[in-house]
């Protein structure tokens, strides 16, 4: 039944020649005949489609005690909106680093020492570029570690009153940015890059924006990407997708080099 | 609950050869004859690969309704030039994998009653067999399907898609979205663990 090759990474023992052989033996099992009728019948005639937006009773059941819960939520989200409205934001200056370079924040060049003052720029939507060596990381505790790599721009992400459930975003316009979640972190955001959007869901990963591709590389957990034209896929751990303007999207192991970068900055994120 | 193991594949073999383009054609312009011959083409390979993954026949059952969903929704958008094989394969696969997601698989996994396994069996007795064959040859079945249950999901999925399906590891790769290394590194892992499961004393 199978074309089996050989190609694993290494030679199989006589006891796993012996399983896969196990498994090739395995038939394959026939529908049973009558819900092959049954579902013929409807797939014939168009009525699978007709049936299915019928209602989950399982999500009906759940329907009633969440519009309960509606108003209650709403109301605590409506306070906590009001009092998150009146504190500081939240993202904090961890510093920059490189043996050259200048780190620009909302258009001023700065000086990477001035801590304060970059402090005092660090809002949601704010444009940060690096050039030369230059590397810039800012936190927001517990929630989120934000590492932009040199020679790269990105936005600043909203931060936690602005997410509420739905959905906060920022841009890596080109380069590289690298994101660590924290323990605290349950909110939702997108990275949106020129060909590709990500959706950052608890994780470390890093999105590279060049001008022809799109790059997303997964080191912990897993991020959907999706693509312009509305396609999602979901990238997993070890891996990167990269999306092209003009040919088609691949699926990768992640460079060692990336890796390690992605390594150090999850365990840095975590001593933050 | 062992996994009982249904009817082998002589008596499921799908209808001799491949759909012809016009069969396909037609089954775009949504042609019932042409999307009956389609149906029949595809049902025991989409209810076997989602029984084998999911190792319970109402799940299969379950998911290949989920499947011909799909394909329904999206069958005029098929390109009568090409094999729908892989199409349907990858459908089936994302199937099975969104059923993995579900409670309802923990729950379904634990039991199938016994009497809906002994109609079903002797509802499709393999012909040519001594009934000593026949019991033979389940038992072991179900020791293997057992065995692939306990392989965590992307190791079964990699093994299946391999060893029962026939597809290599570069097609699986491009199936699963992912690297040609990663599929080889999880087959030979499910190698690995399926051999030490298979090897230990019942």
């Amino acid at each position: 039944m199978s074309t089996h090759d050989t190609d694993i990474p290494r030679e199989p023992t006589p006891e796993e020649r012996a399983a896969a052989e196990a498994v090739q033996a395995l038939g394959g099992p026939r529908a049973p005949e009558e819900f092959r009728a049954r579902l013929r019948t409807r797939f014939v005639s168009g009525a699978i489609e007709a049936d299915a937006p019928a209602a989950d009773p399982v999500k009906a059941r759940r329907s009633a005690p969440v519009v309960a819960l509606f108003g209650l939520a709403a109301a605590a989200a409506l306070s906590w909106l009001v009092w998150t409205g009146t504190q500081p934001d939240p993202w904090r200056y961890a510093g920059a680093s490189g043996d050259s370079g200048e780190v620009w924040v909302c258009g001023h060049l700065m000086d990477p020492g001035d801590t304060d003052g970059i402090q005092a720029m660090l809002h949601a939507g704010t444009p940060i570029k690096t050039t030369g060596a230059m590397q810039f990381d800012y936190v927001m505790n517990d929630h989120l570690s934000v590492q932009l790599a040199p020679e790269s721009e990105m936005t600043v992400p909203e931060w936690p009153r602005r997410w509420l459930g739905s959905t906060a975003s920022c841009e890596v316009t080109y380069g590289e940015a690298r994101f660590t979640t924290g323990p605290s972190y349950s909110s939702r955001l997108l990275v949106t890059s020129p060909l590709a959007t990500i959706e950052v869901t608890g994780t470390t990963l890093a999105v590279i924006s060049g001008q022809d591709s799109s790059c997303v590389c997964v080191l912990d957990g897993e991020v959907v990407m999706t693509d312009t034209d509305g396609t999602a896929h979901v990238v997993e751990a070890g891996t990167r997708r990269t999306v092209f303007r003009e040919a088609p999207a691949h699926v990768m192991e992640i460079l060692p080099m990336e890796r390690m970068k992605l390594e150090m900055h999850r365990d840095l994120s975590a001593e933050q | 609950m062992p996994h009982v193991d249904p009817p082998p594949e002589k008596v499921a073999s799908p209808p001799a050869g491949a759909l012809s383009p016009e069969d396909l054609m037609a089954a775009v312009a949504r042609q019932p004859e042409a999307l009956g011959r389609f149906f029949d083409h595809y049902v025991d390979r989409v209810f076997g690969l989602a029984y084998r993954m999911l190792g319970d026949r109402t799940a299969a059952e379950d998911v290949s309704q989920e499947v011909f969903l799909k394909i329904h929704r999206a069958i005029d958008r098929l390109d009568p030039q090409r094999d729908p094989g892989p199409w349907v394969t990858t459908i089936t696969c994302n199937a099975c994998r969104e059923h993995w997601r579900g409670a309802q698989q923990k729950m379904r996994q634990k039991s199938v009653p016994l009497d809906e396994i002994a109609d079903w069996q002797d509802a499709h007795p393999r012909s040519g067999d001594s009934p000593e064959e026949d019991v033979l040859r389940g038992e072991r079945n179900t020791k293997v399907q057992d065995a692939l249950m306990k392989l965590p999901d992307t190791l079964r999925e990699v093994v299946i898609l391999h060893d029962w399906q026939g597809l290599r590891h570069r097609e699986i790769a491009e199936m699963l979205e992912t690297s040609h290394a990663a599929v080889r590194k999880r087959y030979s892992r499910a190698l690995e663990a399926l051999a030490g499961l298979l090897g230990e004393r019942p």
